[in-house]
């Protein structure tokens, strides 16, 4: 038995583009790759970011897989031991097939401006180069010193 | 065409296109700079994906032009750019269509507001110095007084009624100076007892007094190189001012059963809310010491003076409650501040603080609106009125003070509290009666 519990903001049949606001997570549970529980949950807006991670954590998932999610929230859901799958893009059947199926990383769920594959810059995969103009350089990982 | 394209490219707003599925068309230089998504990557993409604004999912200013056919203007939110930075931005939208008038698509404009918010903060700072918030005069010739202050080691007092923030000045003197970096000692003079009182100042040796079963050290030696702050300091007994005039005179404390002195370095800030001159005056106050303290004296207004003030603390304390209890940070309706200001405020900046944390915490809605207000704070007359939201009750409450007050003027005496209000006694005995207005046993005749 390998049961996971698995979070994704969606939004109009696709993942959610901005975790902070994103209005409705679908929470699956999956046994391998067979889907045992499949069902939406709210979270309401206008709600301060610990009470939308805590949601997340009474739902005891595992891993979350959203849009773009800022820095601070970022850190706080990997505090609470979930395992984060940031700036995801892309229809959520999809989505969630290429995540059982350890095809996540690929170019089409990647989020425009997050890289190309697996060692790609950014966007919560870490260091690199991260374009041009002000503040870039800053990822979660060891990026770039600022000048 | 290639105009139009080099000046898209040369402004500093970003702009991007998208068709009628709502994919990127078009995605200008500042666009990229902006959102950190390189126009290669971005055209043919979801625009939310790509934009991946606040605003996307409930209140997206694009299809809101789309299906209104209707420009929408400055629509402020934020973006979470390609680095997990959140980016306010303010974003504009119109449809594009071709020359039949066919909807193409829509087209949209946003500005980068971080430089905008950066200053707005700066500017933010000249009103403010630790943690005291302030666009008051009487409140920034004080401001413009504490960096002097907080470079020299003299005593400093601070009056103020209760409230209004007199340690929260002192400990603004002692984060602005040199001394920052050492201890900050308060202690409430007001609250303890003589024989406490000294032990808590000068500290003692083991076997001073019974139960004096170790060493400890007194406040004045516990502020080490850094600011010892007595609150409360007019309220002190006429014994206690003598000990703290000597310490003040000569910078050394004994402590109780000790017959060695140690030097006292610390900087001495007082406050009282009481009026020391007239304490002087009568006599409760001695007056050696009174000049000893008032080497610099600073006296912080009440709140009713400054309500120019209300609107820049409320800011400020519902982003301190809001990020405290977990919550997005609230606004308010403007309708309330003319109450807020209104209010007298006895209780100053901690009664207004009190209210926010207590509004963060009973509002049910994104904003705190009249209906979060405590009565105290509506105005007298129109309590009934917005207790239960009609004229009917505005009007029962208005006709039930009148007749109070006429029946107080009058003693009591119905027919002359009649005659006051210019209605006949018969009238008046019904409205009394209609009203439930208790009469007291005595008619003011005897």
């Amino acid at each position: 038995m390998n049961k996971v519990r698995i979070a994704l903001t969606v939004w109009n049949g696709r993942i959610a583009p901005v975790f902070d606001v994103a209005g409705t997570v679908r929470l699956v549970e999956v046994d391998g790759e067979i889907v045992i529980d499949d069902r939406l949950v709210s979270l309401p807006h206008s709600t301060g970011m610990m009470r939308r991670v805590a949601a997340l954590v009474e739902e005891n998932i595992d891993a979350l897989v959203c849009g773009a999610v800022s820095r601070p929230v970022h850190r706080m859901l990997v505090d609470s031991g979930i395992k984060v799958h940031s700036f995801v893009s892309g229809e959520e059947d999809e989505v969630l097939k290429a995540l059982l199926t350890g095809g996540l990383e690929e170019n089409p769920f990647i989020m425009p401006g997050c890289g190309m594959g697996r060692n790609g810059r950014g966007c919560g995969r870490g260091a690199g180069n991260r374009g041009k103009g002000r503040n870039r350089g800053r990822g979660f990982g060891p990026g770039r010193k600022e000048v | 065409m290639d105009s139009t394209k080099a000046i898209l490219e040369s402004i500093s707003d970003g702009v991007f296109t998208v068709d009628s599925g709502w994919k990127i068309t078009s995605f200008n230089r500042a666009a990229e700079e902006i959102t950190g998504v390189p126009r290669a990557e971005a055209i043919g993409r979801e625009c939310s994906e790509v934009f991946r604004s606040s605003m996307c999912e409930t209140a997206c200013a694009l299809r809101e032009s789309m299906s209104t056919g209707r420009p929408v203007l400055c629509r402020s939110g934020y973006i979470v750019d390609s680095d997990g930075e959140r980016i306010p931005v303010s974003v504009s939208t119109a449809v594009l269509r071709d020359e039949k008038g066919k909807v193409l698509g829509g087209a949209e404009t946003f500005r980068d507001l971080s430089e905008i918010e950066s200053l707005k903060n700066q500017l933010q700072g000249r009103y403010r110095v630790g943690d005291l918030a302030s666009r008051s005069s009487g409140m920034q010739k004080i401001f413009k007084l504490i960096p002097a202050v907080a470079s020299s080691p003299t005593t400093v007092l601070i009056e103020g009624e209760t409230g209004t923030g007199k340690e929260v000045l002192a400990r603004a003197i002692h984060s602005s100076g040199s001394r920052r970096d050492e201890p900050f000692a308060a202690l409430n003079c007001g609250a303890l007892p003589d024989a406490l009182l000294e032990s808590e100042l000068f500290g003692y040796r083991r076997g001073a007094f019974t139960g004096a079963t170790g060493d400890r050290e007194g406040r004045f030696i516990a502020a080490g190189d850094g600011t010892l702050f007595l609150d409360e300091i007019g309220d002190i007994s006429t014994a206690m001012q003598v000990k703290l005039l000597r310490v003040l005179q000569e910078r050394v404390v004994t402590p109780l059963g000790s017959n060695k002195s140690i030097t006292v370095k610390a900087r001495i800030i007082c406050a009282t809310n009481r009026d020391l001159d007239s304490l002087v005056q009568s006599g409760e106050f001695r007056q050696d010491l009174f000049y000893r303290i008032n080497v610099v004296r600073l006296e912080i207004p009440p709140l009713r003076e400054r309500p120019e003030d209300i609107p820049q603390l409320l800011d400020v304390l519902l982003k301190k409650h809001s990020f405290a209890q977990g919550v997005d940070v609230k606004e308010y309706d403007p309708q309330i501040l003319p109450l807020l200001m209104g209010y007298s405020w006895p209780g100053n900046v901690r009664e207004l603080e009190n209210f926010v944390e207590r509004a963060i915490v009973l509002s049910t809605g994104v904003e705190i609106t009249i209906q979060d207000l405590p009565v105290e704070i509506l105005p007298r007359r129109n309590k009934a009125a917005y207790a239960s939201g009609t004229m009917r009750g505005a009007r029962a409450d208005t006709e039930r003070q009148m007749i109070l007050a006429a029946l107080e003027n009058n003693r009591f005496n119905r027919t002359a509290a009649a005659l006051e209000l210019g209605i006949h006694k018969t009238t008046f005995y019904r409205r009394i009666k209609a009203l439930g207005i208790p009469l007291p046993e005595s008619d003011g005749r005897s």
